[in-house]
């Protein structure tokens, strides 16, 4: 057990030696209308993105989308930030995904990932998680979970890509 | 308490070190470890295990160069939480692969997750929360000849626990997408699917024509034109044997239909599936949540609080019939009832019942009726929320909901059918400087059962770093017994840490309509999860 135990230790300080990936994976989503997607057609020509993982069933997904939808109309008119958000659900709830964006009328480019590859593919854990990207589509910021106001967090990190152009 | 000391020093030990780049290929990951200390509860029937401890932990690495990926997942259970199968009890390597992919063809070898249309047929996946892990080890094959097509093949034995299962799966899928491939342009899509499974184990009994070799295939069709788009799926499946009593299952199927009507601000959504003897694992003698082939999850909405989800439906394989209705609406930003950001309304409405049929030893159905709905009630949910932001400060959720329950039937106790009603009432305070303070009421009110319950949480968030909570379950009704809960965590990017101490009441546990039953338990739980 202790063997065992050091070699999963050093495990992880090796992989801690690692950069994280800049690049996102290559997966096939589905669109909306049940098309396949693949992930390196998501662009924003040049701009930054934020891309964000939810689910119809978790609430502090839900309120990090609908915080973003407050504020969207004036973060594109300064930052033309485009938001895309990839929902994990699977069938026991993906029906509802395509009903709950429109009824909500978010204005953000909606995928469905339902056996969860691009989010296995990014190693991210839990739902919700934010990642900003810049003009070259590479993640420069990433953060677990959702407190009301950390959209503000987001949207500065935005602005840092913005100005520094 | 020593291997507490080992965990603790793991979990500090990785979240710092800095990060260097490496010229070629790239290595990423993820952990998440969880914890629990157990004390012994005797008021709400909690026994500490033997070593008063349970810990959960999992490290992924994945290593990509090209084409090429490859990676582990090693797990360990120092033992098992409370709930997880003690056959868990054991640290390895459970699940390595190579792969290849570029934009027409992927190959993977080793251990994979895959699924055929909405998974009614096939379904290899990963839920921690539920202990759940059926992973193909074998080969996986996807092609995609052209634009419109693809094309997925898959073969192997499915993990169990630390091994694989008896049972071998080969299958086939395929997908076109109709009105591409005829170069048809426009606002409609036309595509059509199916798939092929095969199981085979062995059987060395007495019983002639046993099924070692199991047969099913599906076809679907998803159809979307302007506003309206509709899905249907069909799925049979043949003869499978059971082990316990040893007899022949007779044929079994699946049908699912679903029909969305969407337009900016309006989403609606009705469902209907029914299930006959649909239970379908690579071994015949598999128990709990292992070696499932299928995925069949419950089809009705999944609840955020935690009253309403006192009563979770869970599927019922071997036969049911029914559906849901769900409706969104946002009424327009500056309006009377709209405000000045709009109020959002949503409605849900499902049903479920038995099969009209014979149910021969409580292990399958015989000669049911295909589209009656005299079977014995399982379930029935109506429930409504509404939503509302009324300043930039303050916003407000209420939820209503009216549930029958047959916990005779779900959870196989004399309890026969619960009746309920829940109300719920959320409210957000923004306070300047990114600090925000939510509090929620709860009220369930019963005649059966435990009859009532009241619960109460706030929750106090510092930016989007600290976050504080205390809650309380209270059964008003009949025990008078308070489950008190209340921890913090701290994340920061992708790191998150979480402590908590409390109650957790015995009961049904259920990730997207999957259940597990999860004993009482009391003590302190921490957890760190970390990608990177």
């Amino acid at each position: 057990m202790k063997e065992k135990l050091i070699t999963l230790l050093l495990a992880l300080t090796v992989s801690l030696g690692v950069q994280s990936q800049k690049k996102l994976p290559n997966v096939t989503l589905k669109s909306l209308h049940g098309k396949e997607v693949l992930t390196s057609d998501l662009s924003n020509d040049g701009k930054p993105m934020i891309i964000s993982f939810w689910a119809t069933w978790c609430k502090p997904c839900l309120s990090e989308l609908s915080a973003f939808n407050d504020e969207y109309e004036d973060w594109v008119e300064e930052t033309e930030v485009k938001i895309i958000a990839i929902s994990i659900d699977d069938a026991r709830t993906n029906a509802r995904v395509k009903s709950m964006v429109l009824g909500n009328d978010w204005p953000f480019e909606v995928y469905l990932d339902p056996n969860q590859d691009f989010k296995r593919a990014l190693n991210i854990v839990n739902v919700p998680h934010t990642l900003v990207l810049n003009g070259k589509g590479e993640v420069v910021w990433e953060h677990s979970t959702y407190n009301p106001g950390s959209e503000e967090e987001v949207i500065t990190q935005v602005r840092h890509l913005v100005n520094n152009h | 308490m020593k291997k507490v000391f080992i965990i603790l020093t793991l979990l500090f030990s990785f979240c710092y070190g800095d990060l260097f780049a490496q010229e070629k290929g790239r290595l990423s990951g993820s952990i998440e470890s969880n914890n629990q200390i157990y004390r012994d509860d005797s008021k709400i029937g909690a026994k500490a295990p033997k070593d008063k401890f349970g810990s959960n932990n999992y490290l992924n690495l994945n290593y990509s160069y090209g084409n090429f990926r490859a990676g582990i997942q090693y797990e360990a259970y120092f033992p098992p939480l409370l709930g997880y199968s003690y056959k868990l009890e054991d640290e390895g390597i459970v699940h390595k692969y190579v792969s290849y992919e570029d934009k027409n063809l992927a190959i993977t070898v080793g251990n994979f997750y895959e699924q055929f249309g909405s998974g009614l047929l096939f379904r290899a996946w990963e839920d921690r929360q539920l202990g759940l892990n059926n992973a193909l080890e074998g080969v996986s094959i996807k092609f995609r000849p052209t634009k419109y097509m693809s094309l997925k093949a898959v073969y192997g034995k499915q993990r169990k626990y630390f091994d694989t299962g008896d049972g071998k799966i080969r299958g086939i899928d395929g997908e076109v997408n109709i009105l591409e491939g005829l170069n048809i342009e426009g606002n409609t899509v036309f595509i059509l699917g199916g798939g092929y499974i095969n199981r085979y184990q062995e059987y060395t009994g007495p019983l002639e024509n046993y099924p070692k070799s199991v047969n099913a295939w599906s076809a679907r069709v998803d159809f979307t034109s302007g506003n309206s788009a509709f899905q249907i799926e069909y799925v049979n499946k043949g003869k499978d044997g059971s082990s316990l009593p040893s007899q022949i299952i007779p044929e079994g199927s699946a049908l699912l239909t679903n029909y969305s009507y969407t337009q900016n601000g309006l989403g609606i959504n009705a469902s209907f599936r029914r299930l006959e003897n649909m239970t379908f694992r690579s071994e015949r003698n598999a128990v709990d949540n292992e070696l499932f082939i299928n995925y069949l999850p419950a089809n009705t909405k999944q609840h955020k609080y935690s009253l309403p989800n006192l009563y979770p439906y869970s599927t019922q394989a071997m036969g049911e019939i029914g559906g849901q209705i769900d409706l969104v609406y946002t009424i327009k930003k500056k309006t009377a009832l709209g405000g000045k950001y709009g109020t959002r309304i949503s409605f849900n409405y499902s049903h479920y019942n038995k099969l009209d049929g014979t149910l021969v030893d409580g292990v399958f159905y015989s000669s049911s009726d295909f589209l009656s709905l005299d079977g014995a009630k399982l379930y029935r949910d109506f429930n409504v929320e509404i939503q509302k932001k009324w300043s930039r400060r303050i916003k407000s959720y209420f939820t209503f909901m009216n549930l029958e329950y047959n916990k005779g039937i779900i959870e196989g106790d004399n309890k026969g059918i619960v009746q309920a009603k829940v109300f719920v009432a959320d409210l957000l305070y923004k306070f300047k400087k990114g600090k925000a303070l939510r509090g929620e009421i709860q009220y369930l009110n019963t005649r059966q059962d435990m009859k009532d319950w009241i619960a109460g949480s706030l929750e106090y968030n510092i930016g989007s770093r600290w976050s504080f909570f205390f809650s309380d379950m209270y059964n008003s009704g009949k025990t008078k017994i308070h489950y008190i809960n209340f921890g913090g965590s701290y994340v920061k990017n992708s790191t998150r840490f979480s402590v908590s101490y409390g109650r957790q009441k015995a009961g049904l546990l259920c990730v997207g309509g999957v259940c597990r039953m999860v004993p009482a338990a009391s003590g302190l739980s921490f957890s760190l999860s970390k990608k990177f």
